[in-house]
């Protein structure tokens, strides 16, 4: 049997699994339909104007879900981790104080956006409320993940007659993690965000047979994958840098991440998966040698990496070790392959001409790029690999952190709430919560998608 | 030196003022579906959008109670769990429903039944929500035992809390008369007040005077007629002067007797910008919803 704070964690974890899947939509769908609109309005291209329109429907939606495991999220961890929330009640509150102003505002630029078609057509104020609507999205994460930094570098705070206090609230964004945490997650949003919105368009013209329609919905393409590939290329720069950064200032979380389990050691290999097993060793990896301390030191083998052992004190788990250390590797290959995939179509799309009038499953990335069924169905795959990234990135970058909620300061097992009783309440609803959203979901591919 | 313990304290009541009076106009519009369905179209677009901004005020609510209570949130949420997952549940009911109409209304696609699904989840969302504030007014339906919060089915089960929900529905009411210039639904709105009047001296065996001053808006609100933008104004004006002297009478205590001085967190610098914060949010919300309001009306 789980101890109670486990089952907190894993109701807590699924809640927001499904929550930063919806509200990453949100944040990247929004830049790919004001970008159509934009283009729409400015080149009079009614078909794309219309499309874009359309699609918003979509973002409505969503936001609706949005706001409901959001507040759910908000509740749950409130409900699940009450001793996590007093300390950040005096400590740290501020981020989720202008988040909330964030918030407003982009549901007061959804309500706007949508009952503003006939007032602001062919303006270009009308796609800019959509891209509104994404900035605001990205300005939620930002001050979320910006409570996520300080849960991992707690600065700015004194303990002082048995609690907790701010000695500068604005602090919170001053950790020296700050920039890369919280540019890399709202990178990796965005990205997800924009490639289902290229799912959308490649399964609506693997779906499509009137070669007019594939048209327009190529035009989206063309003006979608770029700033998708550019998104995934930031992000991999982020990303690469936030390894360093968590090298620096959470030596542990990048040791458990890395599953360096031999302290600090030189010429380390890079181990690829693999299961920690009771003695803290792990076995069935794959190790390529020298490769983690050369990537980690410029190109020096002897660059000693951190490291942890097994008699330290507060240290996770080896569930734990096992779990983060397959989640960021899980990450990081499929982040790999979703830039391949997108540099393919990126290549696709600048050099081939758009003169054929038949679908075809073709490595030939000279034949026109929105007819060419392997990259569609790449497309696809790409926003596949996205979600499995970007859910195993936060994993990765949660479990990664434990036995502590907030580093040194609280560990997750006086986090939580203990109290019995929750536990079957909790998994209840956690299961109704799952299956209305699976629900949803079905409901919006029947009544939107494909009305579309 | 501003009293920051006060000015949370009241604004609290004002951001539940402001959900109990965006979820009574939801419902209003809801119930003309069926009643006047001339008003609802007319007001259709707004009905469809305010779930956003109501959302958005729960949720604000429940951040601005963790910063202000942050010593309340483990006993509360050890012993409130069971009554937030309920709402919880009914909130997902709601904004699906709610969320799906609004998508489907783009095509004018949606039916009664989308509306009786909506309507059921905020109805009972409303009651858990008035049950938790009458608590935290009156201590009813808790008790505590060692520094514990025990929760008692008299939560909703007392005289306060039933008379507070009967006003509540008589409330939403009102609004159509007073909102939405249904005349005969005006008085209504009046009794409902006065029945927050009997609740309250039930409870402190007096009335205070301060509660004359909404009562005379809404007599005169009831008895007179005026221009719609007038009445609307006078009707808000109303709704958040009962917040603010409900919050002045209770001030410092919650749940009828826990002192909220002792609890505040004693931060100067955090409450100095969370005060800071709640000015500008008070005032770009209410900048860009007057927007909003005119564009959708538009």
């Amino acid at each position: 049997m789980l101890p109670v704070y486990d089952i907190d964690r894993i109701v807590f974890a699924s809640s927001l699994a499904v929550h930063i899947i919806i509200a990453s939509i949100t944040i990247g769908m929004p830049f790919a339909i004001g970008t159509l609109e934009l283009y729409g309005i400015l080149k009079k291209d009614e078909s794309i104007k219309n499309l874009a329109q359309r699609i918003s429907t979509l973002i409505l939606v969503l936001f609706a879900i949005g706001t409901l495991s959001g507040t759910i999220v908000a509740l749950e961890i409130y409900i699940l981790f009450p001793k996590f929330m007093q300390i950040v009640s005096n400590t740290a509150i501020i981020s989720l104080y202008i988040e909330i102003l964030a918030f407003f505002i982009e549901s007061l630029f959804v309500g706007i956006y949508f009952y503003s078609f006939k007032k602001y057509n062919n303006s270009i104020l009308h796609p800019i409320f959509m891209y509104l609507i994404g900035i605001f999205g990205a300005m939620s994460g930002f001050l979320i993940i910006t409570l996520n930094a300080f849960m991992n570098y707690p600065v700015g705070i004194e303990y002082l007659n048995g609690q907790y206090i701010d000695i500068n609230p604005y602090s919170i964004f001053f950790t020296p993690i700050e920039f890369i945490e919280v540019f890399h997650g709202i990178l990796a949003s965005f990205e997800f965000g924009l490639s289902i919105f290229v799912l959308f368009i490649s399964y609506k013209i693997l779906k499509e047979g009137d070669i007019e329609n594939i048209k327009i919905y190529g035009k989206a393409l063309k003006l979608t994958i770029p700033i998708l590939f550019l998104s995934i290329l930031l992000l991999g720069i982020f990303g690469i840098n936030s390894i360093d950064t968590l090298a620096k200032y959470q030596p542990v979380k990048y040791a458990t991440l890395e599953a360096n389990l031999n302290g600090n050691i030189s010429n380390a290999p890079e181990n690829l998966f693999g299961i920690v097993t009771n003695n803290y060793t792990l076995i069935d990896s794959i190790q390529i040698p020298n490769l983690q301390s050369l990537l980690y030191g410029s190109f020096n083998p002897n660059t000693i990496v951190p490291g942890i052992y097994a008699n330290e004190s507060y240290i996770p788990s080896i569930n734990d070790i096992t779990i983060a250390h397959n989640s960021f590797d899980i990450m990081a290959i499929f982040g790999f392959l979703i830039f391949f995939i997108s540099l393919y179509g990126l290549i696709s799309l600048i050099i081939s001409k758009e003169d054929k009038k038949d679908k075809k499953f073709t490595l030939n990335p000279k034949y026109t790029f929105y007819m060419n069924k392997l990259l569609l169905y790449g497309l696809i795959l790409l926003s596949v690999l996205s979600l499995i990234s970007l859910e195993t990135g936060w994993v990765a970058a949660e479990v990664g952190r434990q036995p502590w909620t907030i580093y040194g300061i609280l560990l997750t097992r006086d986090a939580a709430n203990l109290n019995l009783g929750v536990i079957p309440i909790a998994i209840a609803f956690e299961l109704i919560y799952i299956s209305l959203f699976v629900l949803s979901i079905l409901a919006i591919k029947r009544y939107f998608i494909n009305k579309l | 030196m501003i009293n920051y313990s006060f000015y949370f304290y009241t604004y609290i009541f004002l951001i539940a003022a402001t959900i109990l009076l965006f979820m009574g106009i939801e419902i209003a519009l809801a119930l003309s579906f069926f009643i006047n369905k001339d008003l609802y179209k007319k007001y259709e677009n707004l009905f469809l959008s305010m779930w956003e901004i109501t959302g958005t005020s729960i949720t604000f609510f429940l951040v601005q109670y963790e910063a202000l209570l942050p010593s309340l949130l483990v006993p509360v949420a050890y012993s409130f769990y069971p009554l937030i997952f309920i709402i919880l549940f009914l909130f997902i009911f709601r904004n699906i429903g709610i969320g799906f109409f609004e998508g489907k209304s783009i095509n004018k696609e949606y039916s009664k039944r989308d509306i009786l699904i909506y309507l059921f989840g905020t109805l009972i969302m409303v009651t858990l929500f008035v049950s938790i504030l009458s608590t935290a007014i009156t201590g009813y339906g808790i008790k505590i035992v060692n520094g514990n919060i025990v929760l008692e089915p008299s939560i909703i089960f007392n005289y306060f809390t039933l008379l507070l929900l009967l006003s509540t529905i008589l409330f939403v009411l009102g609004i159509l008369g007073y909102v939405f210039n249904v005349k005969k639904f005006k008085i209504y709105g009046l009794i409902g007040y006065l029945l927050v009047l009997l609740d309250i001296y039930l409870y402190e065996n007096t009335i205070p005077y301060l509660f004359f001053f909404p009562l005379i808006i809404l007599l005169i609100l009831t008895f007179v007629n005026l221009k719609d933008i007038v009445q609307r104004i006078l009707f808000i004006i109303s709704n958040y002067l009962n917040a603010t002297i409900l919050a002045a009478l209770l001030f410092p205590y919650i749940f009828g007797t826990i002192n909220i001085n002792s609890l505040l967190p004693q931060n100067l610098p955090l409450l100095s910008a969370e005060f800071t914060i709640s000015i500008i949010i008070t005032i770009v919300v209410i900048g860009i919803y007057y927007f909003e309001i005119k564009t959708i009306l538009s």
